[in-house]
């Protein structure tokens, strides 16, 4: 019989090889860009093979984001039935990857709508491109830090310690806010988020296309030729 | 380019730099954390000062001949390892303490070692051909002075793998005293006097020569469970509870209706626990709420830029 452990193993997996291939795939993209607008300065054939491989890329980056995002719940899914509840409650590493793991996946649920709202013409707007790409290494650098809790966890310590120690966090601590200023974040966050859909509805802006067009013209998008 | 663009694409860049760098370290397992068990020999619950601090996978269960003996008597203890981290070197010992005092090697206790895995008389074995199930036998003389003892077995994978784990609650055992009138209850666990909060593990060892009838768990006189085989183990929800000190009594009842008990006393404490679970839940949700809401606002802000470009006729 294939236990729970078994299948959080797996799914962990998934959610790490399809997530570390989003970031891969988004990163070059950007990196991508930035070589195809400094194209007066770059060689031409680094130009053409940029062109190329942010055609290929982009749209790998976004697939693996969902297929990553999917691996990301099925593991904290698992992840629950993994252990004995009290384990989970107790253990304050334990608590503290899970606090991490709703994080990550909250960054890359970012990513997906991003993603799934504008398409590839995001890559047109220097701003948009800008908070996909933070939101992907966001969300990368999170779920390593909840791979360092997992070596926590399964090997009493991991090679991101001096990171950690770094920050002065203490691990086998669980990472909490006061409930009254978690209450007041999350208040703050919600406020700003209802103020910024009534400027966008003011404005009309959640109809916009991002595109070429639209951007200023500070990133093209030529589409690759698929040979 | 425009310098707000730049600046995000340099931002862009050094961040990338810094993730990429990091990310085969995110990604890599730990290298050595601690050493472990080294050479047969006596050695105390720490592995003499190299001890392995992470848990290993490994099941282990203890088997011992008999559990009554007579003051001096022979008796086996068997020590039964599977699973575990794949490495060839397993080591396993006996000690009378899980705490890493000297007094942890049973001979203090006044055991006598007669002949260990490797035919010494050590409590400390290792063997180099692990191949995921090991049986290891210990022939011993128990103490001459009456009384419980308690045996408990710890196994260390080496060759830099680094794991180590415990038998839960050992064999305990009754020296002395053989033709008993009634069973023995020894409560091995919640020590008595101990503070505990959450799901605690109430674990008894009974000691008899006839069967069992039943054998009750109850919490201040109050009846939770009631068994008629063992393992007399229970998990008490100890979150009902008012937090306070609290009688904790198995009581066993034989075949013959002879009556054994032992009652201790333990502190309930799941205020801090309480609290704590609290705070991680809000800043669970808070955080996410958060982080979800502020993709949003830039979201927002970052469309209010495309259109300030817009309207400046940037080009």
């Amino acid at each position: 019989m294939v236990t729970m452990a078994a299948l959080h193993a797996l799914t962990a997996e998934l959610h790490g090889g399809f997530l570390t291939l989003a970031f891969a795939g988004i990163l070059i993209v950007a990196l991508a860009q930035i070589t195809v607008r400094l194209k007066d300065h770059m060689p031409k054939r680094l130009v053409k093979a940029a062109i190329q491989v942010r055609g290929y890329t982009e749209a790998t980056g976004y697939v693996a984001a969902i297929a990553g995002l999917i691996g990301l719940v099925l593991s904290a899914y698992t992840g629950m039935y993994a252990w004995p509840q009290d384990v989970l409650i107790n253990d304050p590493i334990i608590q503290n990857k899970i606090l991490l793991t709703a994080f990550s996946t909250a960054f890359w649920i970012g990513v997906v709508i991003i993603r799934t709202r504008f398409g590839r013409g995001l890559w047109t707007c220097p701003a948009m491109a800008t908070l996909y790409t933070v939101l992907a290494i966001a969300g990368f650098g999170v779920v390593g830090l909840t791979g360092s809790l997992g070596a926590h966890i399964s090997q009493g310590g991991s090679i991101l310690d001096p990171f950690w120690d770094f920050l002065r966090i203490d691990v086998t601590k669980t990472m909490s806010l006061v409930p009254m200023v978690a209450a007041l974040v999350a208040m703050v966050s919600v406020v700003a988020f209802i103020i910024s859909l009534a400027i966008a509805r003011r404005y009309d802006l959640f109809a916009v296309k991002l595109g070429a067009e639209t951007c200023g013209k500070y990133f093209k998008w030529d589409e690759p030729r698929i040979q | 380019m425009h310098s707000r663009g730049r600046i995000a694409l340099l931002t862009i860049i050094c961040l990338s730099i810094v993730i990429v760098t990091l990310a085969p370290s995110l990604l890599a397992s730990p290298g050595g954390v601690t050493n472990g068990g080294v050479n047969n020999s006596n050695q105390k619950y720490d592995c003499g000062g190299s001890c392995h601090n992470a848990p290993s996978t490994a099941s282990i269960t203890m088997w011992a001949s008999t559990q009554q003996v007579a003051p001096g008597g022979p008796l086996d203890v068997i020590v039964n390892v599977s699973g575990g981290q794949a490495v060839d070197i397993l080591g396993v010992m006996i000690v009378s303490i899980k705490s890493p005092v000297p007094a942890s090697i049973p001979t203090v206790d006044g055991w006598v070692i007669r002949s260990d895995p490797g035919g010494h008389t050590f409590n400390y074995y290792e063997t180099t051909t692990y191949s995921g199930s090991a049986s290891m036998r210990w022939q011993l003389n128990a103490p001459t002075t009456t009384g419980h003892y308690t045996l408990h077995a710890r196994i260390m994978h080496g060759g830099g793998a680094e794991y180590a784990a415990d038998s839960t609650a050992g064999v305990t055992f009754l020296v002395g005293n053989t033709s008993t009138t009634g069973p023995t209850v020894i409560v091995t666990a919640p020590a008595t006097g101990s503070t505990v909060k959450g799901v605690v593990s109430v674990e008894a060892t009974i000691l008899d020569n006839a069967s069992m009838r039943y054998v009750v768990l109850k919490l201040d006189g109050v009846e939770i469970s009631n068994k008629t085989n063992g393992p007399f183990n229970w998990s008490l929800e100890s979150t009902i509870y008012k937090d306070g000190e609290h009688t904790l009594n198995v009581t066993a009842v034989d075949v013959n209706g002879k009556v054994g008990y032992q009652q201790i006393t333990i502190t309930i404490s799941n205020a801090a626990l309480k609290s704590g679970l609290l705070a991680w839940v809000w800043t669970m949700a808070a955080g996410t709420v958060a982080i979800l809401a502020w993709v949003g606002v830039l979201m927002v802000v970052a469309l209010m830029i495309r259109k300030r470009h817009l309207e400046g006729g940037l080009k």
